[in-house]
């Protein structure tokens, strides 16, 4: 099976560290797995990087991660599968994300099996 | 008007959803245990711990508000090394990582408590972490987190 290159987009190191291990806890067989520290960042990565499965928080200086998604939106083949990890978990949120491809809405604090479903259905995906 | 006794309830319900937050991030989030505390315990639980970090998030939204959490050093030791899979000792005191969970801690707190209460649009300011004197925190809510105590205030504007 194909490794999964992955992008985590955060402003929180611990976060992103976080994310990461809950990424390595699943067994799923992991690529590259690249940080960003906002959605500027993580656009520029993208420019020149495959990427399989990008995991973003929503509150982020520079630019935040709805901003992200909608600029991704524009680009459907640019990864595969779009995770939105965030402490706001409420119905009006979610619903500002509506048509902005979002496969998975996650809250934090992420549980290791949520992570775990999550990179196998989008293993799947990506290997048909 | 408002009725002071249907105010009353509300408090008491917010409350409640702060334990139920708190609780919830920190066995979800940190594998800790969490329960409410009285000052008597606080105050005994206080003299253990000499160096405190203090987080605050501040809300906008429909309500506009900040959330800070006071708590040890030894705690946010424990928590960053829960959360992260290490042991304590691996960790030195000034890791910035320190720092950054223990404002992450008042963000998820934070975010928790909007969704479950509001459930409406809010933007989060990212966290501010400075160290204070000690545990000293007068009105806040207080807690032991696996036997360490952690404090939280919640305050709405206009209340």
């Amino acid at each position: 099976m194909k490794p999964l290159n992955c992008l985590i987009v955060d402003d929180s190191s611990v976060m992103r560290r976080m994310v990461r291990r809950t990424m390595e806890l699943s067994e799923v067989p992991l690529g590259q797995v690249h940080e960003a520290n906002n959605g500027r960042e993580a656009l520029d990565l993208l420019a020149t990087t495959a990427v399989d499965v990008l995991f973003t928080d929503i509150n982020m200086p520079v630019m935040n991660g709805t901003e992200l998604l909608r600029a991704l939106a524009k680009q459907p083949g640019a990864v595969r599968a779009r995770v939105i990890i965030s402490t706001d978990g409420s119905e009006a949120r979610r619903a500002e994300v509506v048509g902005l491809n979002v496969d998975w809405y996650l809250e934090k604090p992420l549980r290791p099996e949520v992570m775990r479903d999550v990179l196998s259905k989008v293993a799947e995906r990506v290997h048909g | 008007m408002s009725c002071p006794k249907s105010l009353n309830a509300s408090m008491v319900e917010e409350s409640s959803q702060l334990d139920e937050a708190v609780a919830y991030v920190a066995e979800e989030g940190f594998f800790a245990s969490v329960e409410p505390i009285g000052q008597v315990e606080w105050d005994a639980l206080c003299t253990d711990h000499d160096t405190w970090l203090e987080s605050s998030v501040r809300f906008h939204g429909p309500l506009g508000g900040a959330l800070r959490c006071r708590l040890p050093l030894a705690l946010a030791r424990e928590l960053v090394s829960a959360f992260l899979g290490m042991e304590t000792g691996e960790l030195p005191p000034t890791d910035p990582l320190v720092q950054d969970l223990t404002g992450e801690l008042a963000n998820m707190v934070c975010g928790r408590w909007l969704t479950r209460t509001q459930g409406q649009v809010f933007d989060l300011e990212h966290p501010v972490v400075e160290s204070v004197a000690d545990g000293h925190c007068a009105g806040w809510s207080r807690y032991a987190a696996n036997g360490v105590p952690l404090a939280i205030e919640l305050a709405v504007e206009g209340r």
